[in-house]
């Protein structure tokens, strides 16, 4: 699954440890999801939305569609 | 930023490493207890079964504390590693066992109680080094 994390966040000027606290995850996590080698849960994709306000389908993309 | 939460999963390594160490403390103190009154007669057992069980309780409270605050993530790495690296290390284990048990003649005359204590703690020791093994290949994989 790809994703735009990495984009959003540097709209943002954010860096990984403030994402991560916006999220209440590590900043490792953050990492791994940014990389897109860790694909989150439906829980955690939908707190990722509501951080970033845009839906989930503008930030992640299926790989497979 | 304005959705600041309280920080969770902060320096895992640091965390895991004192989830460890006080489980260590604890079974060293039921370690010592069962050093200095397991060979008692009587209540001797019964006094190893308290402390055992006493420091048990204390590592899974530990490790409740710990894995309640632990971020979807990181859980996903330790059951990866639980499953994978728990069962190769202890497949290892099991031939180092074997092969100990049927090629080292010094194991033909060692207590019963040596041997028992000694076998489960190759397979919990091989068991740990995988877990670790795979908990740090499952990061390294996704940095």
């Amino acid at each position: 699954m790809n994703n735009r994390l990495k984009v959003l966040r540097a709209e943002r000027n954010w860096s990984q440890a403030d994402l991560a606290a916006a999220l209440g995850v590590s900043r490792q996590t953050v990492n791994a999801l940014e990389t897109g080698r860790y694909d989150p849960s439906l829980p955690l994709a939908f707190k990722i939305a509501r951080v970033f306000e845009q839906p989930i389908e503008s930030i992640f993309s299926d790989t497979g569609a | 930023m304005t959705m600041m939460e309280a920080r969770l999963s902060e320096r895992p390594l640091a965390r895991y490493g004192r989830v460890i160490g006080a489980s260590l403390i604890a079974g060293g103190i039921a370690g010592g207890v069962a050093a200095a009154f397991g060979n008692r007669a009587g209540a001797g057992p019964l006094i190893v079964a308290g402390a055992t069980g006493l420091a048990m309780a204390v590592g899974i409270w530990v490790c409740a504390r710990w894995w309640r605050d632990l971020d979807e993530a990181a859980r996903e790495a330790h059951k990866w590693a639980w499953y994978w690296g728990s069962t190769f290390g202890g497949a290892l284990g099991g031939v180092v066992l074997f092969t100990l048990a049927y090629g080292a003649e010094a194991f033909l005359t060692a207590e019963p109680k040596d041997l028992l204590i000694g076998g489960a703690a190759i397979i919990g020791l091989s068991q740990m080094v995988g877990y670790g093994v795979a908990w740090a290949v499952w990061w390294l994989k996704r940095r």
